[in-house]
């Protein structure tokens, strides 16, 4: 043991973390440990890998400045212009949401959980729990509205397939994926295909669209130019469906190629942008249900049509008489 | 910040700073070259899939093929790392040392105005619960009216994001909704 070397990361300045690879390793592993990686010795047990050719000093000061410096390598300028969007919801919007959500004496709405076996049979002692009634997966509960959550929009997802990128050929998807980027201000990523499909002349691994996630100021920007300079050239849109939703406060829609014209940035130059495809847009907010999310998205400016669908869960006076049959009784 | 450049072998430099246009010596860490959103993973894919030829010995014609794929080759750099990424600034450690005091006193302001709104909003919150309370000790009816809420709840289609300026036309206080149309809507 004497005269092994112990080698730890430096741990640099208060506020600098220390270099850490995020991954951790393994218990068992059949195959050989990966050589970058820091040696074990023996009583020492590190679970988080090091990549080792990073701890020699050369590299400290690099490694270890945060994104926020402007030295930097991941550094982005992101406070350049005011956000009008955010400080109208941060100064209007947000009291008046905190208002028109608020529920009085509300109470945890339980969402589906996996259900206990009843015991009849001694088989059911070790068998996992049942699925949950009418889901097949498990739903989050449905906590009290306060002025803790209230709902906010926090990431806009973009994806696009590209239809001819499988029929005719592939590169016909990087107009799509170069538009992305100048509308939203951010490098997306391509989409692969996951299956082989004959029928379809698709194979694995190709290049079918391309996917983006835009937050904070960039989410901001695009979403106003959404409102209030695309959709409304939109010569028949009326709204966005209210039947859009997944149930946990994102909600969905679609705009077709004619309509992605309307975008500033492709508007001015259409020549440049043949072969361009619609694009699935999902608005990911901090509402817990759907309804709430297009109450906070109308006050952003999205307009909604059709009939409402509201939140398939159990009333509060429901729930309360459920209790009162148990016997308990709350006193506000 | 003191940048090791100097410090490293002249391999190394040399290596990284095909890899990052702003001078940072970080190459090794997460090059965005092994990634596979790269573009030279998307050329990869188009390579070995076939939908796309490129090698150094193969003669083209002139003309469309060639063409196409100096458009490939364009389009693929226009998202390119590289091009995203402005040079360092370089600045000297007094610099340095302002430029981030200046960016902590910014967070700072930030911080406390994000505090400031919260606890207005909590207050807000105290003052609508107590309310209801009271309401509810003093009449039953009133209670229960007051709490009715209409379902859907929608902020007006009229109702708009601020601008720095006023608009060419001045609020119109006379204005009134148009009637509904009864044609089909077409929605996305």
């Amino acid at each position: 043991m004497a005269g092994r070397p112990h080698l730890r990361p430096s741990t640099g300045s208060t506020y600098f973390r220390p270099l850490q690879h995020q991954r951790h390793q393994a218990l068992h592993t059949s195959t050989p440990l990966n050589k970058n990686s820091i040696s074990i010795v023996h009583p020492v047990h590190h679970r988080i890998r090091y990549k080792k050719n990073q701890l020699q000093p050369a590299y400290k000061d690099i490694l270890q400045t945060p994104k926020w410096d402007t030295q930097s390598h991941l550094f982005k300028p992101q406070y350049t212009q005011q956000s009008r969007l955010e400080e109208h919801y941060n100064t209007t919007i947000a009291s008046d949401l905190l208002l028109a959500n608020f529920v009085h004496n509300e109470r945890v709405i339980p969402g589906r959980k996996r259900q206990e076996w009843d015991g009849s049979s001694q088989y059911h002692i070790n068998r996992p729990k049942r699925a949950p009634a009418g889901s097949a997966v498990e739903t989050p509960d449905i906590k009290q509205r306060t002025f803790k959550n209230i709902p906010r929009l926090e990431a806009i997802w973009i994806h696009a397939f590209v239809r001819d990128a499988v029929r005719v050929n592939q590169e016909r998807a990087l107009p799509t994926m170069v538009m992305m980027q100048q509308i939203t201000g951010k490098k997306p990523r391509p989409v692969y295909s996951k299956a082989t499909v004959m029928t379809w002349r698709l194979r694995k691994n190709m290049m079918v669209g391309a996917k983006v996630k835009i937050q904070g100021p960039d989410m901001y920007q695009f979403f106003a130019t959404l409102v209030e300079v695309v959709l409304p050239r939109i010569k028949d849109f009326k709204g966005v469906e209210n039947t859009s939703g997944d149930m946990f406060g994102n909600i969905s829609f679609g705009l077709e190629p004619a309509d992605v014209k309307w975008f500033p940035e492709v508007e001015g130059s259409p020549e440049l942008w043949p072969n361009l495809a619609g694009l699935h847009i999902t608005l990911v907010t901090g509402a817990q249900t759907d309804p709430q999310a297009r109450t906070m998205l109308s006050a952003l400016g999205l307009p909604f049509v059709g009939k409402e669908r509201l939140h398939n869960v159990p009333s509060f006076e429901a729930l309360e008489a459920i209790d009162r049959k148990k016997g308990i009784v709350y006193n506000y | 910040m003191i940048l090791a450049n100097s410090f490293l072998p002249r391999m190394l430099r040399t290596r990284t700073r095909t890899l990052f246009a702003n001078g940072s010596v970080l190459g090794a860490a997460n090059a965005p070259v092994a990634s596979i959103f790269s573009p030279q993973a998307i050329l990869d894919v188009m390579t070995y899939n076939g939908s796309l030829t490129l090698s150094r010995g193969k003669r083209s014609r002139a003309g469309g093929e060639l063409q196409q794929k100096h458009k490939i080759v364009n389009m693929l750099s226009l998202i390119s790392p590289r091009r995203k990424q402005p040079r360092r600034i370089k600045l000297s450690y007094e610099d340095l040392l302002r430029h981030r005091t200046v960016h902590r006193a910014w967070q700072l302001i930030v911080r406390t105005k994000r505090a400031e709104r919260g606890l207005e909003l909590q207050k807000q919150y105290y003052k609508m619960k107590h309310a209801c309370d009271e309401l509810r000790k003093t009449s039953h009816v009133l209670y229960e009216s007051a709490m009715e809420k209409p379902s859907p709840i929608r902020f007006p289609l009229e109702y708009r994001i601020p601008t720095l300026t006023p608009p060419r036309r001045i609020w119109d206080a006379t204005w009134k909704p148009p009637a509904e149309e009864k044609k089909r809507r077409r929605t996305v």
